[in-house]
């Protein structure tokens, strides 16, 4: 895929939805504004990193908040200046091109539109290959890169830099500044070349969504399924969606009732584990989806309703977080739950091991 | 002397006259406007005993007058009309603006609004355009900085261009509101116009009677309410159906298949209500506010029985009534199934929702759903529901992801009868 032109904007976004496993944001304003940017802009240009030189600076971005805060104030044009010219002066050079950080709705428009608003091509690859809800749980942390520096650019002109530190530390720094800005927020991470992303090698993540979108265009899950390698996990209806927040952290549960028995995806931002009558059938870092059944439209698990008849879908994510040091980042244990990780085939061997 | 209630359904061209007790006293069955309809019916009736109409009028198509869209607050990435169509945003839009100003999502002001750049506005619509549709980011949060700008273009506008608020609109997203106001503003003309005409077609036959639309939820809006917010009765013949279908059979709650058409359509009304599907209604392919009740459509292969199933899945002893012809054991088969829309209207209830994020950093969860609770209430009174009636929905939580604030999105409805006119 060389540029993202308007007809393929329904495409990636509704693939970028697969990538974020039940959160990632509400499709709708991706989609919008992808269209706004093409429109003003024409259709954006996608490079891979061989095509720049290797030590060409680029401009990791990612879009910090909450959906429901995003769907009122998205991002301004005006933010995407203020992030450049932030990360260029701490740098001492230019940026090449724009990186997302992460794959999911919004997170794929956003840097797709920041490029288009900085005249930039937007690299066709990503650090994360799925939502994830931190900045440092990325494939190029796992490759031993720090996070930091960490840039955050509110909508009001606030600009907040944070320079050094534990990743962990300044993963909870950066949403510490995020309620001040009204929950949303511009930023970028990570001191990143093209000769970096060369070698990290997570290729081809929006032409993946526009692949996988355009599966999900056609009747049924099965053209979906082939497209990303996953399985039906079960069929259900919607009994009961809740949630509560124990620990400051949103928790929740969708119990489903099958044909074999009550189902339960516990989530938090995105579905993390799936299970049947107490047997895990698939847990994060692999992707669980949940699409409608009449519409076959991949869903956000806090829109879902009860009584809806829905699929779980599980798949596959990169090679590279099924290592020790993946699943200690984002294996269930990471996000709170004592569980061991099962693959979307129900496996639970490490990479390498199969 | 006893009341009768008219339920006018221009769609299909059915009219029905029902006593206090829901029975049918008269109907007519034609071709022809909502006044037509009226007109035919009360041939039949007492004009005089007509207390309240409630109508079903032909869907607009969305194509309107020329107006003005002001944004307060919100992403110059994603301009008003950004991702339309193009020849809908090129035949609605007149002047377009974003200025300073707007809420976060606790309620306080993002900028102060700039009323300066308001006034440029509206000076630029003048002459210019029919109406005015005014949008401002977390305008439900607060509501302050449009209506002080609504307040401003009235000023200059006059009383003849109307304005819409995104606020009137219960939803989260300000693109979702935006469009709303901004269709709801550019039908304006058009759906003043035939609503004043059926009002005057009412209140020739009776001065004392009231006039309600039906709302795309089954409930019913005032005529004055009505007549701001086009969009918000899209789908009503199919919600009055629903809801008919159920009177005709003397069941308060049931499962509806409608297979008259060339597809069938399997829907539940419980409570006075239809459930939510969660997804958002469109209209001329825009994203508007208006959630979609959960209905499931099947053609002439699509399992019935299964489809039955999904839609009592919950109250598992909700009976079946069925309007047209499938092969369906142990459906109730009405009679005067054809009046089922119109019957519907007749019996409609008022309804009020509230759908919006609620800051709890001081008064907590309990709090926040008391006044989620109560502007539920409150919106159902405005729509024309007896306070002493109303029931209400279990507030639904969502509470933010990826941020730990004390935030949550409630949604909540109460519904009941319509208040009663005092007997003189």
């Amino acid at each position: 895929m060389e540029h993202v032109a308007e007809s393929a904007i329904d495409d990636v976004v509704r693939g970028a939805v697969h990538f974020g496993s039940g959160g990632g944001g509400d499709p709708y304003l991706g989609q919008q504004l992808l269209v706004a940017a093409v429109r003003r802009h024409g259709p954006i240009p996608l490079v891979t990193a061989a095509e720049l030189p290797p030590d060409a600076l680029v401009l990791p971005v990612v879009s910090g908040g909450t959906p429901h805060t995003l769907v009122e104030k998205a991002h301004s044009t005006v933010e995407a200046e203020t992030l450049r010219t932030a990360v260029e002066a701490r740098a001492g050079r230019k940026c090449a091109a724009v990186l997302p950080i992460q794959l999911g709705s919004v997170n794929v428009a956003v840097p797709l539109a920041v490029a288009a608003e900085l005249g930039l091509p937007c690299l066709d690859l990503d650090l994360m290959r799925r939502t994830l809800p931190s900045i440092d749980l990325t494939l190029l942390r796992l490759a031993g890169f720090s996070v930091s520096p960490i840039t955050v650019v509110g909508g009001s002109g606030v600009v907040a830099e944070f320079s050094q530190g534990s990743d962990a530390v300044l993963g909870e720094l950066v949403r510490a500044v995020l309620p001040p800005l009204g929950l949303v927020a511009l930023i970028s991470a990570y001191r990143v070349t093209a000769g970096d992303c060369a070698r990290l090698g997570a290729v081809g993540s929006i032409s993946e969504c526009a692949r996988i979108g355009a599966a999900l265009a056609e009747p049924g899950y099965e053209p979906y399924l082939r497209a990303c390698g996953g399985r039906l996990v079960c069929t259900g209806t919607v009994a009961e969606v809740l949630q509560h927040s124990s620990d400051g952290w949103p928790r929740g549960v969708v119990s489903l009732d099958t044909p074999e028995g009550f189902a339960r995806i516990d989530f938090q931002n995105e579905n993390l584990i799936v299970s049947r009558e107490g047997t895990v059938l698939a847990t994060v870092p692999d992707l669980i989806a949940v699409a409608d059944a009449d519409t076959s439209a991949l869903t956000q698990t806090v829109d879902l309703a009860v009584g809806q008849e829905v699929h779980v879908l599980a798949s596959p994510v990169d090679e590279r977080w099924h290592t020790p040091e993946g699943h200690a980042a984002a294996g269930p244990r990471a996000f709170g739950y004592a569980v061991d990780p099962v693959r979307f085939d129900g496996s639970t061997s490490l990479a390498g091991a199969r | 002397m006893s009341v009768v209630r008219v339920g006018l359904d221009a769609v299909s061209g059915r009219a029905a006259a029902l006593d206090e007790t829901s029975r049918i006293v008269a109907s007519y069955r034609g071709t022809g406007s909502a006044a037509r309809l009226l007109d035919a019916l009360l041939a039949k009736v007492d004009a005089e005993a007509v207390d309240r109409v409630v109508a079903i009028l032909p869907e607009p198509v969305p194509t309107g007058s020329r107006i003005g869209i002001l944004r307060i607050g919100g992403a110059t990435a994603l301009p008003p009309l950004a991702g339309w169509p193009v020849e809908m945003s090129t035949a609605l839009a007149g002047p377009v603006a974003t200025v300073r100003g707007g809420h976060e999502y606790d309620g306080t002001a993002s900028a102060p609004l700039d009323l300066p750049a308001v006034a440029e506005f509206a000076r630029r619509c003048v002459g210019n355009v029919r109406a005015v549709a005014v949008s401002g980011v977390h305008g439900l949060e607060n509501p302050d900085h449009e209506q002080q700008a609504a307040t401003l273009l009235a000023e200059v506008l006059g009383p003849d261009v109307p304005v819409r608020k995104g606020s009137e609109t219960e939803a989260i997203g300000l693109l979702e509101r935006e469009n709303t106001a901004v269709l709801d503003a550019s039908l304006a003309e058009f759906t003043r116009t035939r609503i004043e005409e059926l009002g005057t077609a009412v209140r020739k036959h009776n001065p004392k009677a009231e006039l309600y639309l039906v709302r795309g939820d089954g409930t019913v809006l005032p005529e004055l309410a009505a007549q701001r917010h086009a969009t918000a009765c899209l789908g009503a013949a199919r919600a009055a159906l629903l809801h008919g279908a159920a009177r005709l059979a003397g069941v308060p709650a049931a499962v509806v298949v409608d297979a008259t058409g060339s597809q069938t359509v399997v829907g539940t009304t419980h409570g006075g209500l239809l459930p939510e599907s969660g997804a958002h209604r469109e209209f001329g392919g825009i994203r508007i506010g208006w959630r979609l009740p959960r209905l499931t459509v099947l053609d002439r292969e699509g399992s019935l029985p299964a489809a039955v199933a999904r839609a009592r899945y919950g109250h598992d002893d909700l009976p079946v009534v069925l309007i047209g012809d499938r092969p369906l054991p142990d459906a109730i088969r009405p009679p005067d199934a054809d009046l089922a829309a119109a019957v519907g209207a007749a019996t409609a209830e008022a309804a009020g929702s509230v759908d919006r994020i609620f800051w709890q950093g001081a008064g907590g969860r309990e709090d926040s759903a008391a006044r989620a609770r109560q502007l539920a209430r409150d919106a159902a009174i405005r729509a024309g529901a007896d306070p002493r009636t109303l029931r209400e929905t279990p507030v639904k939580e969502a509470l933010m992801t990826y941020v730990p604030v004390p935030a949550a999105r409630l949604q909540a409805t109460a519904v009941g009868p319509i208040l009663e006119p005092v007997a003189p």
